[in-house]
């Protein structure tokens, strides 16, 4: 479901439309930022990583297949950069996550692969960094529709008009966000808890 | 944790919940450009006109980043139109551009945000607030985005950050999808039709392009072309760096001691000077220079002024050596 709209935007960047990488940069820079500087604990290193993850996702556009969502792809390829960053500079400060625990990052990856169930894997105390992992990795349509309606209070018509689709489309899409979002958040969140007892 | 059966109300009590601070806005507007011109290189590459596409690319992209920076800018504290650089130096050939309004290049003059420098056959040389100097070879075309940021469209430039000012934060340089950031250096950046190439004459410099990150140190060199970018070695010194000297305002030398001049020899000409003894170097600390050089390469300034002053100097390796003027090893 979601894994079509990115197969779609991805189709949209290889035939060069600018629109869709302006998407793809919205949506995914943020989300890889985050992901990269909860591990190297440095925001200038985060950002130049990220740089060169997003560079070698975006020549490398085509090898990605969709099994996994474009958010978990480019994770892999970030978790790599850091690696070889960790290398070259005889550096060792990634920090260990949770989120990375077997568990939690299965349940994470499978937020996109099984289409809505979210992960696991945080200290429970830590509700706002779950929310905001189970936000980056669910759909950024997903993810979009629920802070509209949820922090910004838009109504339906506006969020439509917003994701260019008619009242009905929306109002079922952030139903399938709701849920997904619920379950994810319960996985994960589980998940944080089974890592931390 | 216990939460309620409705799951609208869940939803929303934990979405309002407080979490990690929003990605800076400026950190996206410094990646983007080269993620776009990775992008831009790959989805034209099944197409035949590939190269086309790319030239296409590189030219809404100088506007893009251009744009995207000066936004940036105006997004920051600082105050919009506020100077980010004073011109040292501006050949009469020289444009510069702001608001759409073009004149000619003004020694001492404020420079904005926004400001287009086109170089035509003149140099030009500036300072920014922060005292990183950049001096700009003939035609070249640049646009001072933000005090640490430019974009150069063509042509070529020398950045010193030796005399920087304040907190250590690096100038970038974009040119066709690359950013280059100095790293407490002095460097050279040149941009033709076939490739990029940065020449590091000291310190040490982060090229960043669509094919990953390299460093160069003193002595390096990077070129990044559309099929990749590449390492070698480049000189330090010689008469492919003349036009830097040429590109500033000369040193007012007139009255001031030797030394003076010896340390500005060795910074502009990239190459040490030492005196062949300490006695020779004692007699002549207090040595007073009298002459113009307005106009001379390092190496015809030292031929001008050495004499003057009873010395004379040979070169051996990468090191200029100063000795008397009767010295026979000295150059006539």
């Amino acid at each position: 479901m979601h894994n079509g709209s990115e197969r779609e935007l991805v189709r949209r960047m290889l035939d060069g439309d600018e629109n869709a990488f302006d998407e793809f940069f919205a949506d995914y820079f943020p989300r890889l930022f985050r992901f990269a500087v909860l591990r190297l604990r440095d925001q200038d290193a985060a950002e130049d990583l990220v740089q060169i993850s997003l560079i070698a996702g975006v020549r490398n556009l085509r090898s990605w297949r969709g099994e996994a969502t474009l958010f978990t792809w480019l994770c892999t390829i970030c978790r790599r950069e850091i690696a070889a960053w960790e290398k070259r500079t005889s550096r060792r400060i990634t920090v260990s996550l949770a989120e990375d625990d077997p568990g939690i990052r299965a349940a994470l990856e499978s937020i996109g692969a099984a289409a809505e169930a979210p992960d696991a894997g945080l200290a429970r105390a830590d509700t706002g960094r779950i929310v905001q992992l189970v936000l980056d990795h669910l759909p950024p349509r997903y993810s979009r529709a629920l802070e509209w309606k949820y922090l910004e209070d838009l109504s339906v018509d506006d969020i439509a008009a917003r994701l260019q689709c008619t009242p009905k489309a929306a109002e079922s899409l952030l139903t399938r966000a709701r849920d997904a979002f619920r379950d994810a958040f319960a996985a994960v969140e589980s998940a944080a808890n089974e890592v931390t007892s | 944790m216990n939460r309620p059966d409705d799951s609208d109300a869940m939803v929303r009590g934990l979405l309002r919940q407080p979490r990690p601070a929003a990605v800076d806005a400026a950190r996206a507007a410094r990646v983007r450009p080269a993620v776009h011109a990775a992008w831009k290189e790959a989805a034209g590459g099944t197409r035949h006109w590939k190269r086309a596409i790319a030239l296409a690319a590189a030219a809404v992209l100088v506007f893009a980043i251009g744009l995207m920076l000066v936004n940036r800018l105006r997004e920051q504290a600082a105050p919009v139109g506020a100077p980010l650089a004073s011109t040292l130096f501006a050949t009469s050939e020289v444009v510069f551009q702001h608001d759409g309004q073009a004149r000619a290049g003004r020694v001492g003059e404020a420079l904005v945000p926004g400001t287009r420098i086109t170089t035509n056959s003149g140099r030009a040389a500036i300072v920014l607030e922060n005292g990183v100097e950049l001096r700009f070879d003939s035609n070249t075309d640049i646009t001072l985005d933000t005090e640490r940021s430019m974009s150069l469209a063509s042509g070529a430039l020398y950045l010193d950050s030796s005399r920087r000012t304040g907190a250590p934060e690096t100038v970038a340089i974009v040119a066709r999808g690359t950013v280059i950031r100095d790293i407490g250096t002095r460097y050279e950046v040149r941009l033709s039709d076939q490739e990029l190439r940065v020449r590091v004459r000291d310190g040490r410099v982060e090229v960043l392009s669509a094919f990953g990150m390299r460093e160069a140190e003193s002595g390096g060199q990077l070129s990044v072309t559309s099929s990749g970018i590449r390492s070698g070695r480049a000189s330090i010194s010689g008469a492919d760096w003349d036009w830097i000297v040429r590109a500033t305002r000369p040193p007012q030398l007139e009255g001031r001691p030797l030394p003076e001049f010896l340390a500005w020899a060795e910074r502009e000409g990239g190459r040490p000077i030492r005196f062949a003894d300490p006695a020779l170097e004692r007699a002549n600390t207090a040595t007073i220079v009298y002459g113009a050089i307005e106009r001379l390469t390092v190496e015809e300034a030292l031929d001008v002024v050495l004499p003057s002053c009873g010395l004379a100097r040979f070169t051996d390796g990468d090191v200029i050596t100063i000795v008397a003027a009767d010295d026979p090893r000295g150059v006539k």
